[in-house]
């Protein structure tokens, strides 16, 4: 306390504090500079191999953007379907009920093991046949919603299972029902594990939602194949329909991060504790 | 043509029983005069609304009862259908259907609307549509394992294949494509069985395929022609010769090999094979193809998108 | 259904302590407790009376059954016989088949009859300070939110942490957070708390603060069980020290004698080993004892 903490080391501290600083700031610059690089390479390889017709893309802009509210509508029902899929599939397969457990772990097996284009096909020409006929978009969005759910099921249940079972021995020394102990206590824990999962499997919904066109729906990538192909532009159209993708996705990211940003509050346990 | 020609020969019969159930004063559609080669028919020209006839779960009541019809069409294929910017749906196919349905409307007394549908057109072709859509008006054309899942109305035109080549390839007829070369198709065409030799059709002067074709399948024909274009190498694309023929007018650098058709085929409009029943709407439809062919209306159709009149049987 | 079969016997040794108002009836009587984990066989026929107001302390070396004893209290562990009453709350051991649904009701109760404090603190790490210790009073009693949280708010200045009212666990130290943990049991005003090893997971300089906050709270005359090898605190605080070896109780009693004056040949090896060679009488210890000693943390306790 008395020899060590001169005025020397103060000004160390500081010095040490100004380094670590401009060092961040120069990653920082370096890191927006490699993505400066590669998009100007990108912009200039688009510009000389695809001969872009800006008179067609104005032309059909407007076509193929009506396929943006489409495919963000869809890629939003289907996730929020499947998060409810996957709480109750979750459910089943962490229930001691051999009937409830069989039943969610066929459903993970069968929507995990299947292709999802043929599950699209499958369902639009099933629910019919069951005497359910449903839109194009609601068929879509169940086909969507089921896959995804599956996939999601696991996430989820992996999620539950990560919450320390101390917790769950502390909330029923509480005297709480397995209910509330599941509601109150589990759940939130388990769906702050699973945020950036489900973020994740939502940017790939956003994408995989393209698939839905083979039933008749009309959403961006379609739309840009559509405009693209009769005029012999497919090039131009899809690129399009990318940088649409792109944006959705990192405008979704950006969300995203700052929603586990506030999550985290309160579980930052890297912090020693001490005093 | 046997079966066109029975059914054809059902249609005066048909009309006669409708007229005789209904008063209404509604011009119908002249089902008579010229049709089918082989159809002696002669209805009265102005024949009155069939509508109050109609079976209500047969598929033509159900298209009345709702006063839709939900008709499939791909709109990737140029000029037969196609999108505009504005997002009307435009081309030979789509024209034909809009004039098939205004008569259809006239027939039964009733305006029908068009809804379009655009399923993949493997999903179409592949029949058992479970009441999704009512019918392809989408350049279908007349297979015999089609015909196993889709039922015919009479043709509205008449389609043949070609090959086209690269344009600066030194092809100059399909002998010099035998061998193990390599061809680009879209997925679940005529061209593609043509090429694999699954393709049974009625057309006896169908040409053989080349021998061990290495055939890449591609969603539809027009991807083959933009792979050309980007640089990938293909030693030929099988594709429908009105298309191919667009293409090269478009400028796309493909080249068009000269001679016959590799095989003529009819095309019509397809109705599910296990959807509701559909005897009286493919009446009706017949006689309504027939008289579009016999009054020029597909004639003038063709020549608006196809600067050529394909609505003749060649040779017939 | 209850009592059928199993009769409750109160030791001769186990009086009601200093504190016990006169005439009071015991308030946990736990009967003849068997657990087998598969064909292990862990408690092998364990009672206890405790009366109100009475602080009792569990030793034993690790493994010997002690953490399982108390979890079987509150039914945490579900055990393989026996039978719990909690302030006139019975559960008897149902090791087969399912409960019924009263019978479920009654072992809740159970447990919010005895609040449980854990070596691992178990605090809820979403929830703030105060929402932890309002969560339950809120969501099991049905108290009011205003009235949980002023309840709470006494519990917190009563550990010494309310101006941490708002952190979240994860700021806090250990000491603190099993602070908060006992302030969390106590808001639900449980009849009896239950300690299982609450500082063994402790850094050695945080376990004082605990220690005092549950030593005042046995002077306040908190009906305590706590399962420890805080020797200082049995001596200072139980009114009772119950040593468990094998399963078994085999020895029970004051601290002057269990610690002082071990009867038991195994309680007499167990403090050899605890307290060091100077202080036992038979310092033998067999080299079975070497695979369950104590745990280092815990050292040679705070004499």
């Amino acid at each position: 306390m008395t020899s060590l903490a001169g005025p020397v080391n103060q000004v160390l501290g500081e010095q040490i504090l100004a380094g670590e600083r401009s060092r961040s700031r120069r990653w920082r610059v370096q890191f927006m500079l490699a993505w400066l690089v590669i998009v100007a390479a990108l912009v200039a390889f688009v510009l000389i191999t695809i001969n872009l017709d800006t008179q067609f893309i104005a032309k059909w802009l407007p076509f193929i953007l009506t396929g943006v509210p489409v495919t963000i509508f869809v890629s939003f029902a289907s996730i929020t379907l499947a998060v409810i899929l996957a709480v109750l599939g979750a459910l089943g397969r962490l229930s001691v009920n051999p009937y409830v457990n069989g039943l969610a772990s066929f459903y993970v097996s069968f929507f995990r093991g299947t292709p999802l284009l043929l599950q699209i096909v499958f369902i639009y020409f099933a629910l019919p046949q069951m005497g359910l006929v449903l839109p194009e978009i609601p068929t879509g969005i169940i086909a969507l919603g089921f896959n995804y759910g599956a996939y999601m099921t696991e996430v989820f249940r992996s999620g539950i299972q990560a919450v320390p079972h101390g917790q769950t021995e502390a909330a029923l020394s509480l005297g709480m029902s397995g209910g509330t102990t599941f509601r109150r206590i589990i759940v939130p824990q388990a769906f702050r594990i699973v945020t950036p999962a489900i973020g994740n499997d939502f940017i790939a919904m956003l994408k995989d939602s393209s698939l839905v066109s083979v039933i008749s729906v009309h959403e961006l990538l379609y739309q840009a194949q559509v405009a693209g192909r009769p005029n012999h532009k497919s090039m131009q159209t899809l690129l399009i329909a990318a940088m649409v993708y792109w944006i959705l996705t990192i405008a979704f990211s950006f969300f995203q991060a700052r929603l586990e940003r506030r999550q985290a509050v309160g579980d930052r346990s890297r912090r020693p504790g001490s005093g | 043509m046997h079966r066109l020609a029975s059914r054809a020969a059902l249609l005066p019969a048909l009309v006669l029983v409708l007229a005789a159930c209904t008063g209404g004063a509604t011009p119908a559609p002249s089902v008579a005069a010229s049709a089918a080669a082989t159809a002696p028919s002669s209805a009265p020209s102005a024949a009155p609304s069939v509508a109050p006839s109609i079976d209500p779960n047969s598929l033509l009541g159900k298209i009345v009862a709702a006063g839709k019809i939900r008709i499939s069409t791909d709109p990737n294929y140029k000029p037969f259908s196609f999108q505009n910017p504005d997002g009307t749906y435009d081309g030979f196919d789509n024209a034909t259907a809009v004039e098939a349905v205004k008569r259809l409307g006239t027939a039964v007394g009733k305006p029908i609307q068009i809804e379009w549908m655009t399923p993949s057109w493997d999903l179409i072709t592949a029949g058992g549509w479970s009441g999704r859509w009512d019918i392809s008006i989408g350049s279908m054309s007349v297979t015999i394992g089609r015909a196993k899942v889709v039922d015919f109305v009479d043709p509205y035109y008449y389609d043949s294949g070609a090959v086209a080549v690269p344009k600066d390839s030194t092809v100059q007829s399909l002998s010099e494509l035998n061998g193990g070369k390599t061809f680009c198709v879209g997925a679940a065409t005529t061209y593609e069985q043509w090429l694999t030799g699954t393709l049974e059709i009625v057309d006896p002067d169908k040409l053989p395929a080349p021998t061990d074709p290495q055939v890449t399948s591609l969603p539809t024909d027009n991807e083959c022609v933009q792979a050309v274009q980007s640089g990938r190498k293909f030693d030929a694309i099988v594709a429908n010769a009105n298309g191919l023929a667009d293409q090269v007018k478009d400028g796309l650098p493909i080249r068009v090999l000269s001679g016959p058709p590799i095989f003529t085929v009819s095309v019509a409009f397809a109705l599910d094979k296990s959807g509701p029943d559909d005897k009286s709407l493919i009446e009706v439809l017949n006689g309504i193809v027939n008289d579009m062919h016999s009054d020029g209306t597909l004639t003038t159709l063709s020549n608006k998108y196809l600067q050529k009149d394909v609505t003749m049987k060649p040779g017939g | 259904m209850n009592g059928q079969g199993i009769v409750h016997e109160i030791h001769p040794v186990e009086l009601p302590g200093p504190l016990v108002p006169a005439g009071a009836e015991p308030i946990v009587r736990a009967t003849k407790i068997e657990k087998y984990f598969g064909r292990n066989h862990v408690l092998r026929g364990c009672s206890m009376t405790v009366y109100p107001r009475e602080t009792i302390t569990i030793l034993g070396r690790s493994g010997s059954g002690k953490s399982t004893f108390l979890r079987c209290l509150n039914f945490l562990e579900e055990p393989s016989a026996g039978r719990v009453e909690i302030d006139d709350t019975a559960v008897e051991a149902r090791p087969l088949g399912d409960r019924p649904r009263a019978e479920r009701e009654r072992i809740r109760k159970l447990r919010t009859d005895a609040g449980m404090v854990f070596q691992e603190f178990n605090l809820f790490p979403h929830l703030s300070v105060i929402g932890n210790l309002v969560e339950a009073p809120v969501h099991v009693k049905h108290v009011a939110r205003p009235a949980a949280t002023e309840l709470a708010e006494s519990y917190l200045e009563k550990v010494g942490l309310i101006d941490k009212r708002n952190e979240y666990p994860s700021r806090l130290s250990g000491g603190q957070r099993q602070r908060v943990a006992i302030a969390r049991a106590l808001t639900m005003e449980p009849k009896v708390l239950l300690f299982d090893e609450p500082t063994s997971a402790l850094d050695p300089s945080l376990v004082g603060e605990v220690l005092k906050v549950m030593e005042s709270l046995a002077h306040e005359g908190r009906t305590m069980i706590v399962v420890t090898h805080e020797m200082q605190f049995a001596r200072e605080a139980a009114d009772r020290i119950y040593y468990m070896h094998e399963g078994q109780f085999v020895e029970i009693g004051p601290h002057t004698q269990v610690i002082d004056d071990p009867q038991d040949p195994r309680t007499r090896e167990f403090l050899a080993r605890f307290l060091g060679p100077s202080r036992s009488r038979q310092a033998a210890a067999t080299p079975q004892d070497e695979a369950v000693a104590p745990p280092p943390a815990v050292g040679p306790g705070p004499v």
